[in-house]
């Protein structure tokens, strides 16, 4: 479906895909991101993850 | 460091080269290896940071015979260029004329996470740029980064600690020029490092609560096992 709607567009962005996901769209608080030591940020990704996989499996549950 | 005053044709001029390798800047090995057809007089420029139209104008060129050899020498060492792994203790920078020597720590996890994204995504490219011209096939065995893709590296990772700021990924890539002020032999070893580290340039932490109950389970497991009588190897 992403690779459908055309989600190869963003590669170009690199890792400011990342960043912009972080600061919820706002660029003003790029720098406060980029500044974070890079565990902190790990874990909110890795949290970020395992709380939308956790959704899907309830969306799923739900649904069935 | 070897040095010779010669005459040209608007008077003296002192030429002081490197005697050896571990007296070459990353940015003078990077600068010979971007030519390969270089000469001798273009060479010396390069080593004694004095421009080459004034190394033209010597009125003797047998005065630079001395040179010749070093270089010579100087070629032969740099072929061994990345054999050299071993992390120095200390790394000093001279930032306009104040000198700041830093420890290089034995875990370089990178800082902040801007540096961190910025030195994966050029360890990344190398990488990949080196398996598509060369296969997959052991790439570890061949693959050797490029002088540059080193330089920016370090320059992400020594940027806040060395200049004491908030990161910035523009200025981070302007420091790569004070990187390339720094002795090869000691600067090559650190960026290898990441390249061989890579995709583990960081290690992830949790918080102490995690920790601690990783601990904890692994105690109860190791208790579980002794009550089982299992044997650990």
């Amino acid at each position: 479906m992403e690779k459908k709607a055309g989600i190869s567009a963003f590669e170009k962005f690199k890792y400011i895909n990342t960043i912009n996901s972080l600061s919820g769209g706002e660029i003003t608080k790029w720098p406060e991101i980029l500044n974070m030591p890079y565990e902190r940020v790990l874990t909110k990704l890795l949290l970020n993850k395992t709380e939308s996989e956790y959704q899907k499996r309830y969306s799923d549950l739900i649904n069935n | 460091m070897i040095e010779k005053t010669v005459k040209n044709l608007h008077g003296k001029l002192s030429i002081k080269i490197p005697s050896s390798i571990d007296e070459i800047t990353l940015g003078q090995v990077m600068e010979l290896l971007e030519s390969p057809l270089l000469n001798d007089l273009e060479a010396i420029g390069i080593l004694s940071g004095v421009p080459l139209p004034e190394i033209q104008n010597i009125k003797d060129f047998d005065d630079l015979h001395v040179f010749g050899e070093i270089i010579l020498r100087l070629s032969n060492q740099l072929k061994n260029l990345h054999s050299n792994n071993k992390l120095p203790k200390r790394i000093t920078f001279h930032l306009a004329g104040v000198s700041k020597t830093v420890n290089v720590l034995q875990n370089l996890s990178v800082e902040p996470a801007g540096a961190f994204f910025a030195s994966r995504e050029i360890i990344a490219e190398e990488i990949n740029e080196h398996i598509t011209k060369y296969g997959n096939d052991d790439w570890q065995l061949s693959f050797n980064p490029s002088l540059k893709a080193c330089c920016q590296v370090l320059a992400h990772y020594f940027y806040c600690r060395i200049t004491g700021k908030m990161y910035n990924e523009y200025e981070a890539e302007e420091f790569t020029n004070e990187v390339k002020k720094l002795r090869v032999m000691e600067a090559l070893p650190i960026a290898k490092h990441f390249f061989h580290c890579y995709p583990h340039l960081s290690k992830t932490k949790t918080g102490c609560l995690n920790l601690l109950l990783q601990r904890w389970k692994k105690k109860r497991e190791l208790a579980l096992l002794k009550s089982l009588s299992i044997s650990i190897p």
